[in-house]
């Protein structure tokens, strides 16, 4: 599909959350919708938004600034749901606005600095430097909840 | 290509009938027991016909005597699935009019070597 | 998965099919409902079950087969009575014939004792015949796929079709055979054909055909399906006698064969009398004659033949040159394997199919699209509603009937998933007799409406339950031989399954007719085990009931299958976690009914759609026993935080669903909300308070586990008709939260997976 793939580059969709840029790998990716209201769900992390109908699917919502520990996101006319598929499961992630979509080498890639957040140094697989613009690429694997606690 | 029907009421015989029939090149056509292996016959014209003997409904002897009394279908060639060499069971496959027989499980090189030896 | 491994798959599924039938057919044997066709079913399928184990080296598998149907034979020869005991040796070879196939399957190992046992008494209900071929089993010792029959006097004539070694056979040199060949008519009759067979003869080494047509009469006394002609063959070949014998594996009864191994070269000499055209003719048979060997030769002698062309299989043959026959041959097998998509889709389109196997998930898939359908055709005609148009407007009108066409699709697809109840029903014989053996007693098992259909997903959730309830009836309610016999009963206890559809429900009814619940005992461990006070007044009905308490059980005595640790709470726990209600009645000395009540499908439910905080939420209807509105003289608080409604006299708590979800931090106004009057599993009332009710209406269950997890209180979730989720109300959690048992933590409602 991609020339560069073999040579270990990846597509990224980019997306601001407040003032940063994230991304995730594209390959993760199965779509991107605009926010609709969620079904709060009782006794959830307050980063777990509720559930919104993906065409039939319940799809939980993570609220990522709020998974980040940046607080709530405020939805506006620009937040999007980026579904994500992690393992067999599929989760929305909230986020202000995507920004971009990138192609990057691996190479790119640096690791997480020490001075972020334990919290955000636990979501985020490396940083990277692209047109002057630092972005930190998530770890979508583990956003949601470990649901072996409710067991 | 020539075609082979065969007529068995397991699935899995069937199975193994198609998979190593098709491999050596032969067109296979299924059916579940004798009255189906009939029914089957109005819409095809094999070039031989593999029937197991033990079957619901319409057993193998039976299906043999009714395609051998069809004058359409009499020539066709019939080998019988027999679980082991069973010389009475044979016989009264041949007395049915069997062609020949196939030993169950079958090796698939004497399968292919047994239709050879019928088929036209 | 590779082809070897479907195939595999394949015959596993079909040994289920088979041992099903297998012991269908023997306990309609047991009962006397059997006739010859039962008989022949059953013999077929232990018959089915070896040959395909013989494919796969099963051969324990095999063994065994082999002892079992060579019994079974003489049970369809009439040669072995089907006695009762007979039946039962049977009943238990079948037992441990599907255990052989579990462990084929799975691994594990089988019990080698109880498995050399029942070979011995399948062998001893043989042998016990004088007049039967009792070696047969003993055969089986050797090799059970090509045991030949003994005694049968045809050991001499049957070729056994092993793999022989021919180097062995041979000196390695060259062998000169005389082959002499007289068919008879039968040869013909049975499609077999001369030509076809000399050419196979020829093609192990290089030879002579002369043709003995000397038998051939007039035109006008000619049987055109008879057999004239006699051939003989001088061939060379490196190839052993049976090699040359195994050409004419399949014709040796029909025609008259000599096979002479000749050891002089002169003696290859041609028959007198041979018409020597003729025998130009077939010369070229063996010389690589061209195509012009299929067409025969004009002069006199043959034209005779040819005027037999009708009946050809006759006289005729149409002999293609040996040595050119393998090339064409390996050109069709080229040409095949391109075509191999085309031969699978002749193969499958050719076949009649009555019925079809479909992947559940592309059903399943099927079923969510269908349940959007609704959905969107329900959000459709809310947004005609709102848009104010009229009821009669084309619009509406055709919307419908949309509506009513959305819904038969429902219906029908939903059907597509629904089995009957027989799957389950038929792993009950061998649990009764399991539990009668262990717990020594004499039990009969009658299942009534085995055809009835169910959901899938319910089929498979059936089982356990209806397991524990049986276990149940055979352990405390059918009495030991001699405890029945002094009450006037017989000594066989009966067990009755039933299943039927009653109001949009499947019901199933588990009876005996043992010595039905002692009220006395029961009651004192309730009391004792601080399940009622003592003195709590209770009908007889509530009395029986008090077993599925948790906490709850019987054990007067200990035996192997109280053990296990399964209470009738846990049964009626996981019933009702299927949506379902389970109750008993019983009566003393005349034995005791559970009835328990499944809704056709988890994949929807009906619900009353109720408001809580802001939020919609479903409440199933069928824990909800009714809905009422608080009068301020009812509702009571009780501690600190809780409060209690009056109910006709009793009380029970009244739980604030908005505040338990953290809807809501502040109380809800009980006198303006609604009360709906819910049981929970364990029978304990209580009364959710909600805001208001919406309405009824079936929905559609969708799992919230697929993509996140289990939410207390939370059963699953749903889709309204304005497209948004909604969830569905755990009533058993969430009415356990605000009571004692803290720790009963329920396993909710689960979509269809």
């Amino acid at each position: 599909m991609n020339d560069n793939e073999s040579a270990g580059a990846r597509e990224l969709i980019a997306f601001r959350i407040g003032e940063q840029e994230f991304c995730v790998d594209i390959i993760s990716v199965r779509e991107i919708r605009g926010f609709a209201a969620a079904t709060p769900l009782p006794h959830s992390p307050d980063y777990v938004r509720g559930v919104i109908n993906l065409r039939g699917t319940v799809l939980p919502i993570v609220d990522l600034a709020a998974r980040l520990g940046f607080g709530a996101t405020i939805p506006t006319a620009r937040s999007v749901i980026i579904v994500v598929r992690v393992n067999q499961q599929l989760v929305g992630l909230l986020v202000d606005a995507v920004s971009d979509i990138l192609t990057v080498t691996d190479d790119l890639l640096q690791p997480t600095p020490e001075l972020a957040s334990e919290l955000a140094r636990a979501f985020v697989r490396g940083v990277m430097a692209v047109e002057g613009r630092m972005i930190s690429l998530i770890a979508v694997d583990n956003v949601l909840p470990q649901m072996e606690l409710a067991a | 290509m020539k075609t082979i029907l065969t007529v068995d009421d397991s699935r899995t015989m069937r199975e193994m009938l198609r998979r190593a029939l098709q491999d050596s090149g032969f067109n296979v056509v299924q059916a579940e027991d004798g009255v189906h292996g009939i029914e089957v016959l109005q819409g095809i014209d094999p070039d031989v016909i593999i029937t197991d003997v033990n079957m619901p409904r319409m057993d193998g002897l039976q299906f043999i005597e009714e395609v051998r009394a069809d004058r359409e279908r009499r020539a066709i060639p019939i080998l019988v699935l027999t679980t082991e060499s069973d010389a009475e069971k044979k016989a009264r496959a041949r007395a049915a009019g069997a062609t020949g027989w196939i030993v169950k499980p079958f090796d698939p090189v004497k399968l292919i070597d047994a239709i050879n030896r019928v088929a036209a | 998965m590779d082809a070897m491994a479907e195939i595999r798959a394949t015959f596993f599924e079909e040994c289920a099919e088979q041992l099903a039938e297998l012991e269908a057919g023997l306990l309609a044997i047991e009962s006397g409902e059997a006739d010859a066709d039962t008989v022949n079913a059953v013999f077929r399928a232990v018959h089915s079950i070896k040959g395909g184990a013989g494919a796969f080296n099963l051969d324990d598998l095999v063994h065994f087969a082999h002892v079992f149907e060579t019994t079974l034979d003489e049970l369809r020869s009439n040669r072995l009575e089907a006695t009762l005991d007979v039946v039962r040796v049977m009943l238990r070879a079948a037992d441990v014939l599907a255990d052989l196939v579990t462990v084929a399957r799975d691994g594990g190992s089988v019990d080698a004792v109880r498995t050399r046992g029942l070979v011995e008494e399948l062998k001893a209900l043989v042998g016990g015949k004088k007049d039967a071929p009792a070696a047969a089993p003993a055969a089986s010792d050797d090799g059970p796929i090509f045991a030949p029959m003994v005694g049968d006097g045809m050991d001499g004539l049957d070729f056994v079709p092993v793999s022989v070694d021919l180097s062995d056979m041979m000196d390695g040199g060259e062998s000169r055979y005389r082959i002499q060949f007289r068919p008879r008519a039968e040869l013909y009759a049975k499609a077999n054909e001369s030509a076809r067979l000399i050419r196979e003869c020829l093609a192990l080494g290089s030879g002579e055909v002369t043709c003995d047509t000397s038998a051939i009469p007039l035109l006008t006394d000619l049987d055109p399906e008879g057999a004239y002609l006699a051939w003989t063959i001088e061939l060379a070949s490196e190839a052993g006698e049976p090699a040359v014998r195994e050409i004419f594996e399949f014709v040796e009864w029909d025609c008259d064969l000599s096979i002479d191994r000749i050891l002089d070269a002169s003696a290859m000499a041609a028959d007198d009398g041979v018409d020597p055209e003729i025998a130009a003719l077939l010369a070229r048979l063996a010389g690589g004659a061209d195509a012009a060997a299929d067409e025969p030769a004009a002069d006199a002698p043959m034209a005779e033949v040819v005027e037999l062309k009708p009946a050809a299989a006759a006289a005729a043959p149409k002999p293609a040159p040996a040595a050119e026959a393998p090339a064409p041959r390996k050109a069709e097998r080229a040409a095949a394997a391109a075509e191999s998509g085309d031969a699978k889709a002749a193969a499958a389109g050719s076949a009649p199919a009555a019925t079809i196997r479909v992947d559940l998930e592309r059903v399943d898939r099927l079923i969510d699209l269908v349940g959007e359908l609704v959905i969107h055709q329900v959000m459709l005609s809310q947004r005609v509603m709102q848009a104010g148009l009229a009821r009669a407007s084309d619009v509406a009108v055709g919307l419908d009937e949309l509506e009513q066409l959305t819904r038969e699709i429902q219906d029908s697809v939903m059907a597509i998933r629904a089995q009957p109840v027989k799957s389950v029903f038929q792993k009950l014989p061998r649990l009764v007799r399991e539990v009668a053996d262990i717990t020594g007693k004499q039990v009969r098992l009658i299942t009534e409406g085995e055809w009835t259909e169910v959901d899938k997903t319910v089929i498979e959730r059936l089982s356990d339950p209806l397991t524990h309830m049986i276990r149940n009836a055979i352990d405390h309610g059918v009495e030991r031989p001699e405890k029945r016999v002094a009450a006037g009963k017989g000594e066989e206890g009966t067990v009755r399954v039933a299943a039927m559809h009653r109001s949009g429900r499947i019901v199933i009814e588990i009876s005996d007719d043992g010595a039905g619940i002692n009220r006395q005992v029961v009651r004192k461990i309730a009391v004792d085990k601080g399940l009622i006070p003592a003195d709590a007044s209770l009908s007889d009905e509530e009395t029986d009931n008090l077993i599925f308490l948790p906490g709850f059980s019987t054990k007067e005595e200990v035996s192997e299958l109280s053990g296990r640790g399964v209470g009738m709470d846990v049964v009626k726990r996981s019933i009702q976690a299927l949506g379902g209600r389970v109750s008993i009645a019983s009566k003393p000395g005349e034995g005791s009914m559970f009835t328990m009540s499944l809704p056709l499908t988890l994949a929807v439910l009906d619900g009353m759609i109720v408001s809580a905080g802001d939020h919609t939420l479903v409440v199933p209807l069928t824990a909800i026993i009714e809905t009422l509105k608080p009068k301020p003289a009812e509702v009571r608080g009780f501690g600190n935080d809780q409060r209690l409604i009056e109910v006709r006299g009793n009380f029970m708590p009244l739980v604030d669903v908005a505040r338990q979800l953290g809807y809501r931090e502040e109380p809800t106004d009980a006198l303006s909300g609604v009360a709906i009057l819910v049981e929970a599993e364990n029978g304990a009332r209580s009364a959710l308070l909600v805001d208001g009710i919406q309405g009824q209406r079936q929905v559609v269950i969708k799992s919230l586990e697929a993509n996140y997890g289990r939410v207390p209180g939370v059963a699953a979730a749903t889709i309204l008709g304005d497209g948004r989720v909604a969830l569905i109300i755990d009533v058993d959690v969430v009415a356990a939260t605000s009571r004692f048992e803290q720790n009963y933590f329920s396993s909710g409602l689960q979509a269809a997976e």
